[in-house]
This record gives C-alpha cells, structure tokens and sequence, in this order.
C-alpha cells in the first residue's frame, strides 16, 4: 500500500496529527518529566496504550505516512512546514514533529526485537511502518530526521531540565555508521521495566562496597559478570551483545547511575525532584537545592524535618534540617521524600563547583565548563583519576590543598583554580582516564549558534552586535565541516577551531553590516553596527542622591525629584557649590617673571613649581608642562607675565584698587607702572592711574 | 588587540545602550575576554565595573541590579598644569566629535589603560591640554560635554559622613549558617556560629541577596560594606589611610593617598580621589595598598575626616623622582 497516493502536496497535516504531536509532547517532554532522565521511547505495545487511553482514532504511523510527499527530495516537507507554523506560535514550545520521531523509535524498536541491527534493516523498518513498502524510505532520506532528533536534544537543554533530562545522545557518542540512525535507536534501549530494574541493581553492587558511581561500560560488564541479562528485556540484552550499541547503552545506563540517590526505586514520573547542590559561601559549604519546575510554594515541608524555602524569586531553595556537606554526607546519596516532590542527590567521590550566575557564588555542577574556572573536590577514593585528568587537560597555575581550609571535607583535595581552555583535549581527557571522572564531560553542544557579544538593543533586535564585540560561534559536537564566515574561510579562527573553543568572530574586525556564519550545511546570520540605530530610553538612571548637601553613602536609582540634584558621573553640578572664592589662572612656565598685583596693594612673585611628580613617573616621556597653576583664594587683581621682555595681564576679580589699603606700597607702584602697557582694560587703566597718583 | 580597544568596545557599547542590567555588563567584560583570549582573575569582571564607576564613566546600583551610562562631563584636574579629564559617555557621536576637535583645535592626550595581570583593559584616559581655564566652558560645549569646574574638589563638599544606617533585624532564619564577622586583625570577614559581639557581620537574606550589618550595643543597623569597614577600623582606632606630598618644590599642597586594600573607599569617596588624576589608583608592590595620585591634602583630609580616619602624613621623599615606596 502507497499512502502517498491519498495525499496531495501542500495540505496541511491533519486534526489527527495534532492530536499525536500534543499526547507525545505531554507523555514525554511534560513537566512531571522535571528533574528526570527521560527516554522517548515508543514500541508498539506503548503506541496502542497511548492510543486507547486518549482515545485517538488514528494509529500513529499512518497518521504520519499520509503526510509524506513520497518520491520528492524532501519528503518530510509537510511536517517540517507544521513545525515551523508552530514554532511561530510558540517559540519555547516542543519542537512539532514528534509523532515523526516516534515513529523513528518504533522502528528502532521492532528491529531490536528482530535482533537484526543492521542499519540498512532500520530504514527497511522505517519504511515499511511509514509507507508499508520497504524500499520507499532509504538512508539518503534520513539526514533531516537525524537533524530533528538533534533540535529537539538542543530544545531540552535550553529547558534546563524543566523537561526532563536528555538521554538523546550527541553525535559524538554514537558510531560512524549510525550517526544518523543512532539518535532513534537509543530511545528503544531501555524499556519501562528495564528501568525500573535500575535501582535494584545498583544497590546490589553497592552491597559489595564499590566507589559510586562507577562508570557505563563498568556498570554493563557487573551486569555480565553477575550474570544478571535476564533481569532486562529483550531488547536490552540483544543491544548489549552487540558492539556498536554497547557505548549508547554504557551511556543510557551510566547517566542514570549518575542520578541515582540510593534509593530503592527511580523516582516516579509525575513526582518532582529537586536536586541537592553544594554551595561554596562564606567559608562553608552548605546545601542548596534547585527545582527544575516553575509554580513551587516558597516554603517545602519534606519528611524528617527538612525544610525548603525559597531564596527570593528564583529557582533556588534555602535547605534547613540536613547534615552539612562532609566527607560522610558526600559519598552517601541523599533522598527526603515530601509530598510530591523528592530531594535527591547522588553519591559523588568528585565535587566540581563552579561560578553559579544566579547565586553569585560556587556551585556543584554536572560537568566541565571549559573557559570558566572550577573548584574542584577529590574524595580519597578518586584523587589519582581527578590529578591524571587535571595533569592531561587543565591548564597551569592551580593550587592543591589538602587540608588548610576547615570548609574542605576531611581527607579531601581541592584543587583551584580548574579551567580547560581546549575542549577537545578535556573530552578526550575525560575519555582516556574513565573512573571517577568520567561523567564530567562539558555539556553537549547540537546546534550551531552565537553565544555572548555585545548586543546593542536586545529588546529591539536580538542579533545586532557592536562592531568589535561580535560574539563567539559554537559549532555543535562531532559535526566535520570548515566554519566560512561571509562565504568565506578564515585561518584567524583555526585555533579556536581546533581547540574546541567558540570561535571568536571579534577578532575578524568584521566590517558593520549583515554577517552569515555556515557551517556543516546550516547557516545563521547577524548584523553589526558602529552605534545604535534606535536611541535606547534610559528609563533607570543610578547616583548618588544629594539632599542637604550631602550625598548618600550608597549609589541608588534617581527618580523624580533627585534626578536633577543627583551625582551622575562625574556630573555633581546639579548641588555642588563651585568654590566662587577660588580663582584657578594657568600661567606660563617660560615667562621671565610672573606677578600678582592684588588690588590691596601687595604684590607676590609666582614661583613656577616643578612639574608634578605622579605625571613624572607614569609618563616619564611626555613634554613638560608648557603652564603652572595659580590658586586665588578670596583675593583679586591683576596677574602680570613678562615674556620676551613684553608684559601682558589678565584680570582676577580685579575690583577697584586701594594699594594704601596695608603696609608699604612701593614694590606693588613698581610693578604696575612697569607693566603699565600690559592690558588696555579700564580695569586695568585704573590700576596705573592707582598706581601714579601714590608715586607723587 | 590594544588594551585600548578592549576597554573602549565596553564603553561605547555601554554608551549606546545607556542603561542596563549589571549583571549583563560583566558579562559583557567576560565574553569580550574570552573573545579576545584574556585569562581574567576571578572577580575581575566586578574589578572592571567598579573602576569604571570610579572614573565617573557609568553609575551602578547593585541593589537593583542596574547601571547607567553618565554624562559625558570636561573636568579639571586639580593643581595638573592644565589638564583636564574627558569622562562619562563616549557615544559613537561624542567620540566623532572628539576626533575632530583634536585634529582641529584640541590638545588631547590619549593614555591607555595598563592592566595588571588578570585585569580588565579600562577605556583610554583622556586629558586635554588646556591654556586657560576660562576655554573650558566653551570646549565642554564643542565637545557636547558637561563643564564641570573641578569635580574631585566639588565631589569633597559632597562626601557623605561615615554612620550606621537605619536599624535592621538581626541574622537568623534559613540563611543564619551564612553568617561571617569581619576580624580586624586579619582584615577580613571569617565565618562564625554566633552575632554575640558587637561588631561588622555579614550574612545572606531571605533572597540570598548579601546583608552587611553592624551591631552596636546589641542592635543591628544597616550599612555599606565600606562605610563599615571604616567604622570598624574606627571602633579599634585603626589607621588605613597615609598621605604623602609630593617631593618636587611648590608641590608639598598635593601629593598621593594611600589606602590599606583591605579597607576600600566607598564609591564616592573613591571617585573624589579618582578624579584628582584620571586614573584608577594603583596596586603597590606587595598589593597592600592602593595609592592615589595628585590628591590635594585638603582633599585627603577630607576623605579621612568623613570616615572617622586620622590621616597619617608621611614625610616628603627627598628625590623628587622617588616613587619606592608605592
């Protein structure tokens, strides 16, 4: 049967459809998903109860098959236009082709079972699911479903696990030969019951006194070693007998060691799970807990005592009732059940903090960031992998510290300051020492995109930069292609490049205008410009406020009534007094004789200074002075320069002369009646007239 | 890349956006150093924030989270032999007319920043070589600058006096384990169980946002982290603060402030002292001290008297080319 038949190009998909893409996005990407590891898994078993229970007429694959504009390059146009209608609509929203994907997954599924791996049975299966004929579909169609796998990867990590965490691989963790099929099949390892079996397996290897947790590829051969096959489903085991999958599965199973706090059970879907951070303040170390889910109380009641309350409006919880962070609490998981919600934390023998935005402090985080600087804690148990990886990959110029600090947990190391400048080398680093460092990995990147830069009028337009502040590209993992900026390839970028670092486009002193960015078949642009285009409003403007004539200790956000009198900058203008009783007067260095005539009747001779000493010493090299400075402090007259034998005068407040005014006079008659042609100001003219009358 | 254009790029970008988020801005320090392969030390991203407030080129209210560009102002440094600082916005327009001021008629000196290691690169000083403080005025309003007669000496009739604000609630709830208390002897806030002394003493609040207190006969009032630094060290008689005039003849009146690094000047302060020279004070050998240039001794004064300091006056040097003991 070819369903293309009943489809005409260019119709829109169907009620049926949307009725899918909703009932998948709820069952597997909801909220109740938050704080979890989340497989997209859909067999056929699945399918039907997802059918039944909310009564959807139409089976999933024909309600896709339809919609394929079978024969064409690009059959899977339809569902790509819905997607982008939706996006439109909802920007934050799943991204709308997961009834496509699902069917993917079931294939995937079918072919486990069929214990037939090949990747040339996947897109027989998916084929004959899709459009009941084998051979429609072929792998040079799969490449823009590989690609959705990978958006919809990308849109979980932006949902910061509100979502649920991904399993999704990246690309890097799957093999050459499934780099496009791989994403699908990973989905189909794990079924419900296998997972469910997680935790009684972990426990049991606990009971045997292992470090936890260990890693994938440990945790498949206990498995064999145990042999404890039967306990997983078919599925699981065909995928563990095979060596492709063998990493995908070390993976799956190996992240959920990583979260698993001990318990005897995974904690259920639709219960939240806060997860327990470890925050470096104050010289402590304290517990702090962060809920992926938004609408949460402010204040959490869980069992034994433990209290959650929020920290102001964010997604952060103050934790009271638990044991400080130590030795003892570190290496044991941590769970406190509440009322739906679980505050779980799994055991770690390595403890990386870093720079936490919202906090402003450390935090335990998941993994290496490379660029940004670490903290890092090594419990006795995983000192020697945490030195190899830090020894391979980190660079120089940190400390260890073993036991100086109180707030390091007893028989510890820290290590500070971590950073990995190259991600390539700190993922191939992480590869090659395993243990306890091996979940540590940065986190994964999918999608090409532009990170940081100086962003003009975000509100407005969110991809024009400063020129000279265009910001860095991030190239998503395991792809291979040449980044061209303009069309063009750029060898500034090559280091970066092969570093693993964003690529910073600064450095290409990119002229203003439009800009594109192409790599691996995708491209995004951005423009640059010199200014604003749009004047910004400045709608809060900070000082310090003034109010009799004093300012405040503190800058604050001026409004109304203390903008005009406020300190902005340097700006004190508004209430400052100028010192009217001071008179500043440059005068010349190279005059043979520079005096003061007051109109009091004494005269100063002013000395020129020597040049100022901090000017010296910062700019040994700059010209001296060609002026000195003179201060008048509540006195005025004349100031009179005698250069290349000429005399010239400036006036400072200079008043109405009375030279009898104090003491003797005669020097102050000399100087005036032998700079008499100084000035031709009436002020000046009087000065002399002063002057001549006390001579006679 | 010059340090010039590192620190110029932040300022023309805070420029044209005029008023922003602070948290946005160091990240804004942060990705243009990464983008240009600087390794910052921690904390270097607030370091540049807080000079550039220092420099009069922006306003920051941490409370709120929020800055805001300043006006572009010419003012006189003092006792400098006719120089005077450009500070404040430097928008695209304020910078093409600059440009053509000092190709056409200004004396303009361009002074890059020098960072020390893990520093920020700041925006350029620049000072313009005047001849007579009566062209300021009008070269303020060529420039579309605000004239303001000398800034560090009118900021000096300005500076707040050092005092314990309104009278708050003491440490407790679920942020009490945050507590610290500021140790005179070690010039520094160490962690503590108890608020049973009075003193300075630091904690997080409900919102994690950090609270600076001092507690005075068994109450608690609140404070700037600085101004209680100050009235700490006032409390114990504790000097942070020296002046020392300048050795060259007819300088004795100005001369270069140092400050205990521990005991940083509060914002204002900090400005008054900033602008005598144009510059961000610099780091001593052993970075103990920051030290100010061209201080007025009346200024200094000042800037003792309202923090409860007796300013120690150090002897001139006796070459007027010593510079050791920065």
């Amino acid at each position: 049967m070819n369903r293309a038949s009943n489809t005409s190009f260019g119709e829109r998909v169907d009620h049926s459809y949307e009725v899918w893409q909703e009932v998948l996005a709820d069952e597997f990407f909801g909220q109740q998903h938050a704080g979890h590891p989340t497989l997209f898994y859909v067999d056929d078993d699945v399918e039907r109860e997802l059918r039944h229970g909310y009564g959807i007429g139409e089976p999933l694959a024909p309600c896709v098959g339809k919609f394929l504009r079978l024969g064409t390059a690009e059959p899977y146009s339809a569902l790509e236009d819905y997607r982008w209608r939706k996006r439109q609509q909802d920007k934050n929203g799943v991204p709308a082709f997961l009834p496509l994907l699902a069917c993917s997954v079931m294939a995937a599924s079918r072919m486990v079972n069929d214990h037939n791996h090949r990747a040339t049975a996947y897109h027989a299966r998916f084929s004959e699911l899709l459009t009941g004929d084998e051979k429609q579909l072929g792998s040079q169609h799969y490449e823009p479903i590989s690609r959705m796998w990978q958006v919809l990867a990308s849109w979980q990590l932006a949902q910061r696990g509100a979502r649920g965490l991904r399993t999704i691989p990246t690309p890097a963790d799957l093999p050459s030969n499934r780099s496009r099929i791989g994403f699908a099949q990973s989905q189909a390892l794990l079924s419900g019951a296998d997972r469910s079996f997680m935790p009684k397996f972990f426990q049991s290897l606990r009971e045997h006194g292992t470090t936890w947790p260990l890693s994938g590829k440990t945790l498949l051969a206990q498995i064999e070693i145990h042999g404890m096959e039967q306990h997983f489903s078919k599925g699981f085991r065909n995928a563990l007998q095979e060596e492709e999958f063998r990493p995908i599965l070390a993976k799956l199973i190996g992240n959920y060691a990583a979260s698993w706090d001990g318990s005897d059970e995974l904690v259920p879907t639709g219960v939240t799970r806060a997860e327990l951070l470890v925050r470096l303040d104050a010289g402590r170390l304290s517990w702090v807990a962060r809920l992926r889910s938004a609408e949460q109380n402010n204040r959490i009641e869980l069992k034994g005592g433990v209290v959650l309350e929020r920290l102001g409006d964010t997604a952060y919880y103050e934790v009271a009732g638990l044991p400080a962070p130590s030795a003892g609490t570190l290496a044991r998981g941590i769970r406190c059940d509440g009322d739906k919600l679980v505050l779980s934390r799994p055991s770690s023998s390595v403890l990386v903090l870093a720079r936490d935005d919202v906090l402003g402090v450390w935090a335990s985080t998941d993994g290496f960031r490379p660029g940004e600087a670490h903290v890092v804690l090594a419990a006795p148990t995983a000192q020697r992998d945490v030195q190899r990886l830090l020894d391979k990959a980190a660079t120089k110029g940190r400390n260890i510290d073993t036991s100086k600090l109180v707030w390091v947990p007893q028989g510890w190391t820290m290590h500070r300051p971590v950073t990995f400048d190259d991600a390539v080398t700190l993922r191939r680093a992480i590869q090659e020492v395993q243990g306890a460092v091996s979940l540590l990995q940065p986190p994964a990147q999918f999608k090409l995109r532009l990170e940081g830069g100086l962003k003009l009028v975000p509100s407005l337009d969110p991809h024009l930069y400063l020129r000279g502040g265009e910001p860095q590209v991030v190239l998503p993992d395991a792809t291979e292609g040449t980044p061209l900026v303009d069309g063009k390839e750029r060898p500034e970028l090559r280091k970066a490049l092969s570093a693993g670092r964003p690529l910073p486009l600064a450095v290409l002193r990119l002229d203003s205008g439009r800009h594109t960015v192409s790599y691996a078949g995708v491209e995004i642009d951005f423009a640059t410009a010199d200014q604003a285009v749009v004047e910004p409003k400045m709608t809060k403007v900070c000082g310090f406020t003034v109010v009799d004539g004093k300012a405040s200790a503190s800058p604050s956000l001026l409004v109304g009534q203390t903008l005009p009198t406020g300190i902005t900058g340097a700006d004190c203008t508004g209430t400052a007094p100028q010192h009217p009783a001071v008179v500043t007067e440059l005068c010349r260095r190279d005059a043979g004789e520079v005096l003061f005539a007051a109109v009091d009747g004494r005269l100063w001779t002013l000395e020129a200074p020597e040049r100022p000493d901090w000017w010296l010493e910062r700019f040994p090299d700059a010209p001296a002075p060609l002026r000195f400075e003179a201060c008048f402090h509540g006195i005025g007259g004349w100031l009179l320069e005698r250069r290349c034998g000429r005399w010239r005068g400036r006036p400072v407040n200079p008043g109405t002369p009375r030279p009898k005014a104090v003491g003797n006079p005669q020097a102050w008659v000399r100087a005036v009646l032998n700079a008499q042609q100084a000035s031709t100001e009436p002020s000046w003219a009087e000065y002399v007239r002063a002057a001549k009358e006390l001579e006679r | 890349m010059s340090s010039n254009e590192f620190g110029g790029t932040l300022l023309r970008w805070l420029s044209e956006s005029r008023s922003g988020k602070a948290s946005a801005l160091r990240d804004g320090v942060r990705s243009q150093a990464q983008a240009w392969g600087l390794e910052l030390k921690e904390h270097a991203d607030w370091d540049w924030m807080r000079k550039a407030v220092s420099l009069g080129f922006i306003d920051v209210d941490l409370r709120a989270d929020r800055w805001s560009v300043a006006p572009p102002v010419l003012t006189r440094l003092p006792h400098a032999d006719g120089l005077a600082l450009l500070t404040g916005a430097r928008t695209a327009q304020t910078s093409a007319r600059i440009e053509k001021a000092a190709r056409e008629w200004m004396e303009l000196i361009i002074i890059p920043h020098r960072p020390e290691a893990g520093e920020a690169p700041l925006p350029d000083t620049f000072l313009f070589q005047y001849e007579g403080p009566r062209t300021l005025q009008h070269a303020a309003e060529l420039l579309g600058a605000r004239y303001v007669p000398c800034a560090a000496l009118q900021l000096m009739d300005l500076l707040p006096q050092a005092a314990v604000g309104p009278e708050s609630a003491p440490p407790g709830g679920s942020t009490a384990n945050s507590l610290e208390n500021y140790q005179l002897r070690l010039r520094r806030f160490v962690p503590v169980e108890k608020d049973d002394e009075d003193g300075l003493y630091r904690w997080r609040g409900a919102d994690y946002a950090r609270l600076t207190r001092v507690r005075r006969n068994g109450v608690f009032y609140a404070v700037e982290r600085e101004t209680g630094i100050y009235l700490e060290l006032a409390r114990h008689r504790t000097c942070a603060m020296r002046w020392r005039p300048e050795a060259g003849k007819g300088r004795a009146g100005v001369g270069r402030l140092f400050v205990d690094r521990y005991a940083p000047l509060p914002a204002l302060h900090e400005r008054a002292a900033v602008m005598c020279s144009g510059f961000p004070p610099l780091v001593g050998k052993q970075a103990q001290t920051r030290s100010y240039d061209n201080v007025p001794r009346v200024l200094a004064e000042a800037i003792a008297a309202s923090l409860q300091q007796n300013l120690e006056i150090t002897p001139r040097p006796v070459a007027a080319t010593d510079g050791g003991t920065r």
